[in-house]
């Protein structure tokens, strides 16, 4: 049965337990990082932080402030474009009990740039000693061992739970009525499409760029289909021309 | 029951024995029942004590149970008692320093009773009002570090997520001393100087006390010359002065002036 995460942002605290966390179990080595005027770091993903906890705070035109957390990962996608993107069959599989799309050591011979801009999310990082592509994995090696994955374990907010994607669909679904309540822009991110679901209480660009497939407020957004045929490359480069 | 008062025994655990809230056979009656079924702490129902752990554990006082204030000598609550240095009512007093020049509330500016050290000539506090150091500077303890991080800065991760000293500070405050998010600053008080990296955010907003803008800047005391390139312990800035019974150090407000620097040697 595949199974599911939902992220419920509303109740994150950004005390990243989760971030440390998976990078421990990974035994992932430190990262030299410098502080920078914000309390995310490090700044971005990278081939040891495959969990990030994205900070961002805005002031409402009301002067009331909000103050955002999301704990960026992979999604591992139901229908993964990085899979579909792949040239070589076994370097990224998808497995059949979880749904957990996982790279294999054989991403060192794929092409990290296509892979990279084959996913709406941003998160595959090329390991430089490596040359793996490396992304979460949902803790397939603690999942099959009947363990929760380290950051749903690491959540002392309660602010993820993992469990059968069916259940977790109407937990996320319960808990949006709730949200909605205060906030009415609260949403389920691309909740068909993906395994881990977040729910936010704000637009999800407010949260992070690419907090969903089509963050960008323009209209004409990609649909899925446009996606997994690749029509992303070209514009996420782009975009990084325009941000420079 | 516990749910109602916004009270979860399971989330972590509170000293003592888990108890929740002190001295709670208070919120009931000589039988047990709570004065206020609404918002029950405790309760004695067929025999035994139902909802936060009980003090003592003693019975209902009906049955034999002592007054709720257990730790006191004589079982009730006080205002004021023997061996307080200070009361018997609240009042607001001032910090030790503090950019006010009169206390709105009282003719007292900060407390009679605080103790103070006067060991060296770091101790020394700026007089009320002090053009020299306008700026109020509260410190502050972080999820990633335990307390003075003393320990959890030889944590890989942990120092990852929070590597160095910062100083938050308002977009005003940061516009009028023209410093950007990210720049090294210069944080000076009466008794020393830390450096800290400049981080500007929405999430403090400049004071108006008395017709007055005071800015407001805030500091984690988890640095030091320990681990070097972290930054130094903003206790060298802060003031020696503490409350009159315990001397809890008073280390949520002093008064400081800060600069942009162009390099700095402790970051």
């Amino acid at each position: 049965m595949p199974k599911a995460i939902l992220i419920d942002t509303t109740k994150c605290t950004a005390c990243r337990g989760c971030q440390v966390g998976c990078k421990e179990w990974k035994n992932y080595p430190p990262v030299a990082t410098k502080q920078r005027g914000t309390h995310q770091n490090p700044p971005d993903l990278g081939p040891y932080n495959v969990k990030l906890v994205r900070f961002s705070e805005h002031m409402e035109s009301d002067g009331t402030v909000k103050w955002y957390f999301f704990p960026d990962a992979c999604r591992h996608c139901l229908d993964a474009p990085c899979k579909s993107g792949a040239s070589l069959e076994d370097s990224i599989i998808q497995d059949k009990e979880t749904g957990a799309v996982i790279y294999t050591e054989k991403t060192a011979k794929e092409n990290f740039e296509a892979i990279k801009s084959s996913c709406p999310y941003d998160i595959p990082r090329l390991d430089p000693k490596t040359k793996r592509i490396v992304k979460c994995d949902m803790c397939i090696d603690r999942v099959r061992a009947n363990l929760l994955p380290m950051c749903v374990k690491s959540c002392a907010m309660g602010a993820m739970t993992f469990g059968e994607r069916s259940d977790i669909l109407k937990l996320a679904a319960t808990r949006l009525v709730a949200v909605q309540k205060n906030n009415p822009k609260a949403q389920l991110c691309d909740m068909e499409n993906v395994s881990i679901i977040y729910l936010v209480a704000d637009a999800p660009g407010k949260y992070h760029k690419y907090a969903v497939a089509d963050a960008s407020d323009s209209p004409g957004y990609m649909t899925r289909k446009e996606m997994l045929a690749g029509v992303f490359a070209p514009l996420r480069k782009a975009t990084k021309q325009l941000q420079g | 029951m516990q749910a109602k008062i916004h009270l979860y025994p399971k989330f972590a655990w509170a000293w003592p024995v888990n108890r929740r809230i002190l001295y709670n056979r208070a919120g009931v009656d000589l039988n047990g029942t709570p004065y206020n079924p609404a918002k029950a702490v405790i309760a004695w129902q067929d025999g035994k004590w139902v909802g936060d752990v009980p003090d003592g554990p003693a019975k209902p006082m009906a049955q034999g149970g002592p007054y709720p204030f257990i730790m006191q000598t004589e079982g009730h609550g006080q205002l004021y008692g023997p061996g307080r240095e200070d009361g018997p009512m609240p009042e607001h007093y001032e910090p030790a320093e503090t950019p006010l020049t009169k206390n709105p509330f009282s003719s007292q500016m900060s407390n009679p009773c605080m103790k103070t050290v006067h060991a060296s000539e770091y101790d020394v506090l700026c007089k009320n009002g002090d053009p020299k150091y306008p700026i109020v500077l509260t410190t502050y303890c972080m999820t990633e570090h335990w307390c003075s991080g003393s320990e959890t800065r030889n944590g890989p991760a942990l120092l990852e997520a929070e590597p160095q000293q910062y100083v938050e500070l308002s977009h005003e405050l940061a516009k009028e001393k023209g410093i950007k998010n990210g720049d090294f600053v210069l944080v000076e008080s009466l008794r020393g100087k830390c450096e800290a990296v400049a981080m500007v955010t929405v999430r403090i907003k400049p004071f108006t006390v008395m017709g007055k803008t005071v800015h407001l800047v805030g500091m984690p005391f988890a640095f030091g010359w320990t681990k070097p390139k972290c930054g130094d312990a903003v206790n060298r800035l802060t003031t020696s002065v503490g409350d009159p019974n315990t001397t809890i150090p008073e280390y949520k407000a002093c008064l400081v002036n800060l600069k942009k620097i162009a390099k700095a040697t402790e970051l």
